[in-house]
């Protein structure tokens, strides 16, 4: 029977000799992680049973079997955390599996010469994650008050007749709400736009939903950042000026990292 | 003082941990098929992860006293062996 190819990542081929992998466990909790050659890199993998890790297996599973999910998200999450720590590394995506090693060379081959360019922008620079959360009631009632449209609109209500007035005053609270909407988004693009001045790169990401984080704050922000590592010192001193510069407001800035390369390591 | 603290020492929220290992994607259809594109992944719909989370989520919600600690716990270890592994590694 056919074998799958679970892919984590790449590293050079040099420092896989020098330091060669270390026993690990691979996706299946059976079976070991190992090196394929690929040119100049090492491709880590492990091999998966094609009928237990199929398609179709993997959807029901990730669909009725949180646990299971739970436990491969964190399994990627360490083995990914663990090459990192000991080599250069292009890391994969969560659930990245080829049908087999031949179409695993097949796909990596055209790519070659952009992975190698990409390994070594990966070598001087590390990946920080950034989300920001707003706790809406503070900046809320600040807009209420201060805000030069809501105040416009309340003097435009005050001079209706009292029965129109009723009805206006119900639209101000939407009015609030899209202002202070705008005003986390300003603020939000203006911390990233300063802290992007330290990094090469910076991609925004989406936001995720209360559901997702399970928090009582709104997730307002989300961004990574590639940094030079002579620049990582003073990016996070100047993150810790803004936590605190924004804290009053009901901001939480939440800095990660270092992450593995995933966003940055150009492969797109 | 160190201002730095690492992935690696820090208790990360599985949140964070799909965030990433997922990547920017979280509502696109088919964002798991992965940046070295080819025929040949096996294709994982990606909003079926996101449900699958957003209903452990809701579990750990119901039940948050039994799940989140233990879900934490896991997590700590997990990391915490992944850190140790490495550690006493022979070189």
């Amino acid at each position: 029977m056919e074998q799958l190819i679970y892919l984590y990542g790449f590293i050079p081929g040099i420092e896989a000799k020098q330091n060669p992998l270390s026993e690990m466990k691979g996706f299946d909790g059976e079976t070991s992680i190992y090196t394929v050659s690929a040119g100049n890199m090492e491709a880590v993998v492990c091999a998966l049973d094609e009928t237990e890790f199929s398609e179709q297996a993997l959807q029901e599973k990730t669909e009725n079997d949180i646990k299971w999910l739970q436990q491969k998200a964190l399994h990627h999450h360490h083995t990914i955390m663990n090459l990192y720590k000991q080599y250069t590394l292009i890391p994969l995506k969560f659930c990245t599996i080829y049908k087999s090693e031949a179409r695993l060379h097949q796909t990596v081959e055209p790519k070659m010469k952009q992975m190698e360019t990409a390994l070594e922008q990966i070598k001087g620079r590390e990946e920080w994650n950034l989300k920001i959360y707003c706790e809406d009631a503070q900046l809320k009632e600040e807009i209420s008050n201060n805000s030069s449209v809501v105040g416009a609109k309340k003097k435009e209500i005050s001079q209706l007749s009292p029965g129109r007035r009723f009805f206006e005053m119900k639209k101000i609270d939407s009015l609030i709400e899209e202002e202070l909407d705008k005003e986390k988004n300003n603020i939000c693009e203006d911390i990233h736009g300063q802290m992007k001045q330290y990094a090469t790169d910076a991609t925004v990401k989406m936001n995720w939903s209360k559901e997702m984080t399970g928090r009582k704050e709104n997730m307002c922000w989300n961004s990574i950042y590639f940094l030079e590592k002579p620049h990582v010192e003073s990016f996070l001193r100047e993150m810790e000026q803004k936590e605190n510069a924004f804290a009053d407001k009901g901001f939480t800035l939440e800095l990660t990292g270092p992450w593995p390369a995933y966003h940055f390591a150009g492969l797109k | 003082m160190p201002i730095r603290e690492s992935v690696e020492n820090k208790d990360i929220a599985l949140i964070d941990i799909l965030d990433v290992i997922l990547d920017k994607g979280i509502a696109i259809k088919g964002d798991l098929i992965i940046s070295i594109a080819g025929v040949d992944l096996v294709y994982l719909d990606l909003r079926v992860l996101i449900s699958s989370v957003e209903k452990l989520v809701q579990a750990r919600e119901n039940n948050p006293s039994v799940l989140s600690s233990q879900l934490l716990d896991t997590q700590r270890r997990e990391l915490s062996d992944a850190t140790s592994e490495s550690e006493h590694r022979p070189d």
